[in-house]
């Protein structure tokens, strides 16, 4: 009785909009949390490489956040950073004043994991993208306190089509040329990349053994993961090619997650993938999608 | 109109990614190849020019796209390790630490991306008739501020000495090496 009164309750079909937005906020937070005591050291000034030494390879068109730090020169910087930082967050999560949120959280991203590059890897990049699409988007439509505050129309079927095309074209890029230079080199076709992977001193924290494991296997998973990030673009044209796809794209992050410990980086290609190719939306029509009464630009 | 500003946005955008990732993997295949890039030369230095300005850069900044998507590719690179040694005034070791004091996980992740500028220390092992470079230098410069703040840290240091390491399989797969690249001590 109460599951068929839930399936009477007016829901509409979930657009990828929502999950981008509540995933990308909650990337960002990770971002942060994950490194706790450590954010000190290597991302203020009073981190073990001296400031002036991590200066020399910024980037000139933004500032690091140790320039802001030193700009405003105050003992309480840090919780305030913490503070600014996961409250913008969190609006964006419920998405009040989204594209303003979305913007100054980017800018602040930036300025603290990408501006000064020294400390970033992959995980920094496709989050600052994850927050790009936030405010691109419409994001601030769907399921939002923006929504219901301003009486804002969900975005049309045309708009989610368009934005999910771009977010697909976007991952395409990525893997086809990730796929493109790995197969360059002879490691990823003989196995011997498989391997080291498994076996660098930071990544094998766990001391995985996989010395047992035939050399052919080791060759097949390579050529596999050339396979599967080379052909990815072929998503954009067959659609039957999607769920395998896809499928093995996601177990190919869980693993990287599970031997080489990159969980951030692996939960944040899961979520672009999942919003990229769930939660479709054709471009001819969808069938439950309600103009409303009210209506305010 | 609004398709037209649509239709441009979105290949100025792609455009950019296209090219940052185009150009990344065209030097990648040369340096393959160990060649000197010898096609479509003429295109490279156009792209160059014109994708060097800095609203495109600054966009590709700020978009996060302004790195190229080739991790571990070609090939997985090889690590460099780090590894202090903390001395007391009394000459004895009192601690050997693999990193500056860092705890987590995702600090390590952070920290082995770092520890690739220590590169250019490689090639000073293999040359050691050669001047030394600016990244050398460089890389010099950071190993010794890590080791004068770990020696910082504690009154009781008096010396502190950094080694730094690349580790590299052994041919048969089986058995990881260390190699010495870069040693130095400072005292306090």
């Amino acid at each position: 009785m109460i599951f068929s009164s839930f399936k009477k309750l007016p829901f509409r079909q979930p657009d990828f909009l929502f999950p981008l937005r509540i995933g990308t906020a909650g990337l960002a937070c990770l971002a942060y949390y994950a490194l706790g005591d450590d954010f000190k050291l290597l991302y203020t000034l009073d981190g073990p490489v001296d400031y002036m030494l991590l200066d020399i390879k910024k980037d000139t068109l933004l500032p690091g956040i140790q320039t802001i730090e030193k700009a405003i020169d105050s003992k309480h910087f840090y919780q305030g950073l913490s503070l600014t930082y996961y409250s913008l967050a969190g609006l964006l999560a419920i998405g009040f004043a989204t594209p303003l949120v979305a913007c100054i959280l980017l800018l602040l991203h930036a300025c603290i994991f990408t501006a000064v590059p020294s400390f970033s890897y992959g995980f920094d990049y496709f989050c600052q993208i994850g927050l790009f699409y936030c405010l691109l988007f419409p994001t601030y439509r769907s399921d939002s306190v923006d929504k219901y505050l301003w009486k804002l129309i969900p975005a049309s079927t045309l708009t989610l089509y368009r934005c999910q095309r771009i977010l697909q074209i976007h991952l395409s890029i990525v893997y086809f040329f990730n796929g493109l230079n790995k197969a360059f080199g002879s490691s990823w076709w003989n196995g011997r990349a498989l391997w080291k992977a498994l076996h660098l001193p930071y990544f094998n924290i766990s001391q995985w053994d996989v010395g047992f494991l035939p050399h052919w296997l080791l060759s097949a998973g390579g050529i596999l993961v050339l396979l599967l990030e080379i052909a990815y673009p072929l998503n954009l044209l067959f659609r039957h090619l999607q769920g395998p796809f896809i499928g093995g794209i996601i177990i190919l992050h869980l693993l990287i997650s599970i031997f080489l410990g990159l969980s951030l980086f692996s939960l944040a290609m899961i979520l672009l993938n999942y919003c990229a190719w769930f939660h479709q939306t054709r471009k001819q029509m969808n069938p439950n999608y309600q103009s409303p009464k009210v209506c305010r630009e | 109109m609004k398709p037209i500003i649509f239709l441009l946005g979105v290949s100025l955008h792609f455009g950019i990614i296209l090219w940052n990732n185009f150009q990344h993997s065209y030097y990648a295949y040369y340096r393959t190849r160990q060649e000197a890039p010898d096609a479509l030369t003429e295109i490279v230095q156009i792209g160059q020019h014109v994708f060097h300005h800095s609203i495109f850069r600054l966009y590709a900044k700020i978009s996060g796209n302004d790195m190229p998507y080739g991790f571990f590719a070609p090939n997985i690179g090889s690590q460099y390790i780090t590894e202090f040694r903390l001395y007391d005034t009394r000459d004895s070791m009192r601690l050997t630490l693999s990193n500056p004091k860092l705890k987590n996980r995702e600090s390590l992740n952070r920290y082995s991306s770092f520890t690739r500028l220590f590169e250019s220390l490689l090639k000073e092992a293999h040359r050691p008739d050669k001047h030394t470079s600016l990244e050398q230098a460089y890389g010099r410069a950071v190993a010794g501020s890590m080791a004068l703040y770990l020696g910082k840290s504690d009154p009781a240091i008096s010396k502190v000495e950094v080694s730094i390491y690349l580790y590299q399989e052994h041919d048969s797969l089986v058995q990881g090496t260390y190699f010495l690249i870069f040693q130095h001590t400072i005292n306090l």
